[in-house]
């Protein structure tokens, strides 16, 4: 579950410190003696009516159900006779430092009597008949905190992890280091007042001033906190000093309440709270205003406004300012400590929608880890508390907690935060699927069409500015495409049509596509230019070998004017059909290994002669491993053709010799007969030995043709061309 | 297997085209075969007709025909046209006609069993010669086919790489056969091989002959493959 080493390794002490301080809660509430007895606040307001008396100290504890409780006493002493005012819930409630003493010398007292070995409750029933039962007090039970205890323990808890979340994941940002704080200051002013609001009659004065001291503490310094958030986020308003100073005040005006400087409760505690308030309310205001033209700020702000709005409001209202006009809230305050938890999940589903914090989704993953981490222990902990079950039984519940929960968590997380994707391999065929569109327009209607497919944009507009890469704008709003199969840029606005912004995930996921739709793009061209080339190579082609024959073959006089001009003209035509075969085959293109080319020409060669009854000499040797260029090929198979149509036709010869040798030099090929010789024939035309020669120049070698070297009668033929010989 | 030289007399000669000129110059070019009744046929069609009613000794066949390749046709002849229980038919002779004579053209139609080919344009005289050396069992030859045979067999042939299908394997090679087929690749002719080899001209054809029917014949379908690979089945490639 963990999304990297380092923000698991930050959020694990936030976790770790939850923990802590619930176990520590737990034991600070059960320090004293417990009777067994639990209340519910009677309209009548002067009584306490009893919910219930625990079994064990008394016989009979249903019987005192929705009886009075209205003395206590140690056993043999005097009774003291309790008041509603016993049992309030947060001693903020009371107006002037001289009630507060009042109430903490009552809760002395009752400690007191609490500390004895037997208490006498004296009890009134509904008959108004008053009778008294003795109970011993003893350890408190896990069990007998009420629910308001734990939640209080929870909601603390839920806000220092999302706090300490985004902490983890942005420990830079001084926004998100001042709603970590707010994390930890909620957990310190939520968990000291689960301690004393979860008492069952009375705390030590020392212990219980001291908690409500750490609770304001954390209440002022929550206030400041957030009043920095708005002053730094989403824009920075002012500058570092000034959030130290706050805190500084704030510090300095919690000294003043916690040792009375301050004239009363609402100087001391209540004014700082509420004005913390109301200047965050302002700061937000301004941030309003500086964020106008910056409409992903705005959306921001305005989430995170409306979350601490109604999260830190709806808790001011019910409590602090209820209290500060002299009522009691309508729920307990434990209860309403809920709403600041809806600040934080307010954030949590924010950070989804509108990347608050530069956060997404991913980071899911990390609270997830952390919350479960958090139950998994909380569980395990209650577990081993209980004293119900072996240990063995509870090691198979824990481990069947951890691990037997697992699909689920994963079923969870894929419902809640994953989205169908193309698999890598459609993704490729879409791709194709653009770049081999047969036309401009079809490509673009294509490409358009697979970007809404993918993010289902509100809009979709071509982009003026030319990007070159895919950018992701304005923290997820718009997604800027780069210019690709024949479309221009396109600047997609509000995906999934407007439900959600552009993540990371979805410029790289366009950046693949655009890089897959590059490379199909290149291999079309590439195939096209190879078709078009092709073409032109073909239409030169045929019109060398081709059209010139045919074309003399029409001529109403053959070139010289003599000879049988029906012969001449078939003549022609065969000609043109061999220049289209050569064409077709791609032989005047095509490179060749040479011992291919000399053995085409040794096969033809020594077919021809010997069908014409002469006999060849061509040792067939070792040829070098060399290429022959598609112009070379042509020019040497033509030299051996010629050579040997020559010597059949005019030699009048009786034997040949071919003599192919490669070396330093290059490649020479020498075809000796023991004809009557050759005469140059200076009107021939066509592909004939004379045009052989320029040929062989224009490849830089040459081609001679004269009388024997070793003086006997016929005809030498020499090719030579240089050669390029792999070795 | 061995040659039945001018033992076979012509009686029954096909002779597929399109072009009435073509027809004419095949026609004209069988008169060497004094015995031979010809019949013509202008597509696939008509002479699937004739070969369901005739028995030829010859069939002279383009290979690009209006309705389909004469690749086919050759096919045809070489085996489904006969009957299985017919053990005294002999198998007709087929000869390819064809513009190009590149060796991927000649190789599709000796895949397919043919034993000869005609090159259109080439003069009569040449026309009869190949025509009696196919009769005479006489195997083409060159070292463009050899080289590309010798591919074939050592799998390097775009032929037996990328087949979806797994080609029916081809029989390996015999070392005679390969010895031969070398040479040839060399650029010696049918009687240079029988000297450096010492072997007979005959049975040097035999060994040519041996290779050729086992290119792929044995399996139609992978004839036809072969024969696609080698872009020989496309509409648009007219022989």
């Amino acid at each position: 579950m963990r999304s990297s080493g380092s923000p698991s390794a930050r959020l694990l002490p936030a976790v770790i410190a939850c923990l802590v301080s619930a176990v520590l809660c737990t034991w600070l509430v059960r320090l004293p003696p417990w009777l067994g007895v639990s209340f519910v606040h009677s309209s009548g307001g002067a009584v306490l009516a009893l919910a219930g008396l625990q079994a064990g100290n008394s016989g009979d504890s249903v019987r005192h159900v929705g009886d009075t409780l209205i003395a206590l006493a140690p056993a043999g002493g005097t009774p003291l006779a309790l008041e509603p005012g016993d049992l309030l819930e947060e001693p903020d409630f009371l107006d002037t430092w001289a009630e507060e003493d009042a109430f903490y010398a009552r809760q002395d007292r009752i400690t007191a009597i609490l500390d004895a070995p037997a208490v006498v409750l004296t009890l009134r029933d509904s008959l108004r008949v008053t009778r008294t039962v003795t109970v011993t007090p003893r350890p408190r039970p896990i069990g007998s905190l009420p629910l308001v205890y734990w939640l209080q323990l929870l909601f603390g808890a839920a806000g220092l992890i999302i706090g300490a979340w985004v902490w983890a994941l942005r420990p830079s940002d001084w926004g998100a280091r001042a709603y970590a704080l707010t994390g930890v200051c909620f957990l310190v002013f939520a968990h000291a007042a689960a301690i004393y609001s979860a008492r069952e009659i009375a705390l030590p004065s020392e212990l219980f001033h001291w908690l409500s001291r750490i609770n304001h503490l954390g209440a002022t310094l929550f206030g400041a906190a957030l009043c920095v958030i708005f002053l730094v986020y989403p824009l920075r308003l002012v500058r570092a000093w000034v959030p130290a100073a706050l805190a500084g005040t704030a510090l300095l005006w919690w000294v003043a309440g916690a040792f009375r400087l301050a004239p009363d409760q609402d100087w001391g505690t209540r004014f700082p709270v509420l004005l913390a308030m109301l200047g965050a309310i302002g700061v937000a205001v301004v941030q309003w205003f500086r964020t106008r033209g910056d409409p992903a700020a705005r959306a921001i702000l305005r989430w995170f406004a409306v979350s601490v709005l109604i999260g830190c409001g709806a808790f001011v209202g019910l409590t602090a300012l209820v209290s500060s006009i002299g009522g009691l809230p309508p729920i307990p305050q434990g209860y309403a400590f809920g709403f600041f938890v809806l600040m934080y999940a307010g954030l949590a589903v924010g950070l989804r929608q509108y990347r608050v914090f530069d956060l997404d989704q991913w980071a899911y993953r990390m609270l997830f880890w952390g919350v479960i981490v958090a139950t998994v222990v909380a569980v395990d902990i209650a577990l081993l508390n209980s004293a119900s079950a072996g240990p063995t039984r509870l090691l198979a519940f824990a481990s069947f907690l951890a691990l037997g929960t697992f699909p689920v968590r994963r079923w969870v997380w894929s419902k809640l935060f994953e989205r169908a994707t193309l698999p890598p391999e459609a993704l490729f065929d879409r791709a194709l699927h653009v770049a081999y569109a047969t036309s401009d327009s079809e490509r673009d209607v294509r490409w358009r069409a697979l970007l809404r497919e993918l993010f289902d944009p509100l809009h979709a507009a071509d982009d003026g500015t030319h990007v070159t890469d895919v950018v992701l704008t304005t923290q997820g709003q718009e997604l800027a495409v780069p210019a690709v199969a024949s479309s221009p840029a396109i600047r997609l606005t509000y995906a999934s049509a407007g439900k959600r912004l552009f993540t990371p995930a979805d410029a790289h996921l366009v950046r693949t596509l655009v890089t897959l739709m590059h490379s199909a793009e290149e291999s079309r061209r590439a195939y096209e230019n190879g078709v078009s080339r092709e073409r032109i190579r073909i239409a030169r082609d045929l019109h060398d070998t081709v059209s010139s024959p045919l074309l003399a073959g029409l001529a109403p006089v053959a070139a010289d004017g003599t000879g049988d001009r029906m012969a001449a003209v078939q003549s022609d035509i065969r000609r043109a059909v061999q220049g289209m075969r050569s064409v077709v085959s791609g032989e005047r293109v095509t490179a060749a290994p040479l011992a291919d080319c000399v053995a085409d020409a040794r096969f033809s060669a020594v077919e021809r002669l010997t069908a014409a009854g002469l006999t060849v000499d061509w040792p067939v040797f070792d040829i070098a491993q060399a290429t022959l260029s598609a112009d070379e090929r042509h020019a040497f198979a033509v030299l051996l053709q010629e050579s040997v149509t020559n010597i059949i036709r005019h030699a009048g010869a009786q034997h040949v010799a071919v003599r192919i040798q490669t070396g330093a030099g290059g490649l020479s090929a020498q075809i000796t007969d023991d004809g009557r010789g050759f005469t140059p024939d200076p009107t021939r035309t066509g592909d004939g030995l004379p045009n052989l020669q320029a040929r062989a120049a224009t490849l830089g070698g040459s081609v001679t043709i004269g009388r024997r070297t070793d003086g006997a009668s016929g005809t030498d033929v020499l090719l030579t061309m240089p050669l390029t010989v792999l070795t | 297997m061995t040659d039945t030289p001018d033992a076979r007399l012509v009686r029954e000669v096909l002779i597929v085209d399109d072009d009435a000129a073509m027809e004419a110059e095949a026609v004209a070019a069988v008169s060497v075969f004094p015995d031979a009744r010809v019949r013509t046929a202008r597509t696939m069609a008509e002479a699937e007709r004739w070969i369901a009613r005739v028995q030829f000794d010859l069939a002279v066949i383009d290979l690009g025909l209006p309705d389909g390749s004469g690749i086919t046709l050759i096919r045809r002849l070489m085996g489904d046209a006969l009957p299985a229980a017919d053990v005294h038919a002999i198998p007709t002779v087929c000869v390819a006609r064809t513009v190009f004579d590149d060796d991927a053209h000649l190789f599709g139609a000796l895949s397919a069993g043919a034993q000869g080919y005609l090159l259109k344009g080439e003069p009569i005289d040449v026309v009869r010669m190949r025509l009696q050396a196919a009769m005479a069992g006489e195997p083409v030859v060159s070292p463009a086919i050899a080289r590309r045979v010798l591919a074939h067999f050592r799998g390097e042939a775009p032929a037996a790489r990328a087949s979806a299908r797994p080609a029916i394997a081809p029989a390996a090679l015999t070392q005679r056969e390969l010895d031969v087929l070398r040479q040839l690749a060399n650029g010696q002719t049918l009687a240079e091989v029988g000297k450096v080899l010492t072997l007979s001209v005959n049975t040097v054809k035999t060994h040519v002959k041996n290779v050729y029917a086992r290119l792929d014949v044995s399996s139609r379908i992978a004839a036809v493959d072969t024969a696609r690979r080698m872009g020989l089945l496309e509409d648009d490639t007219r022989g």
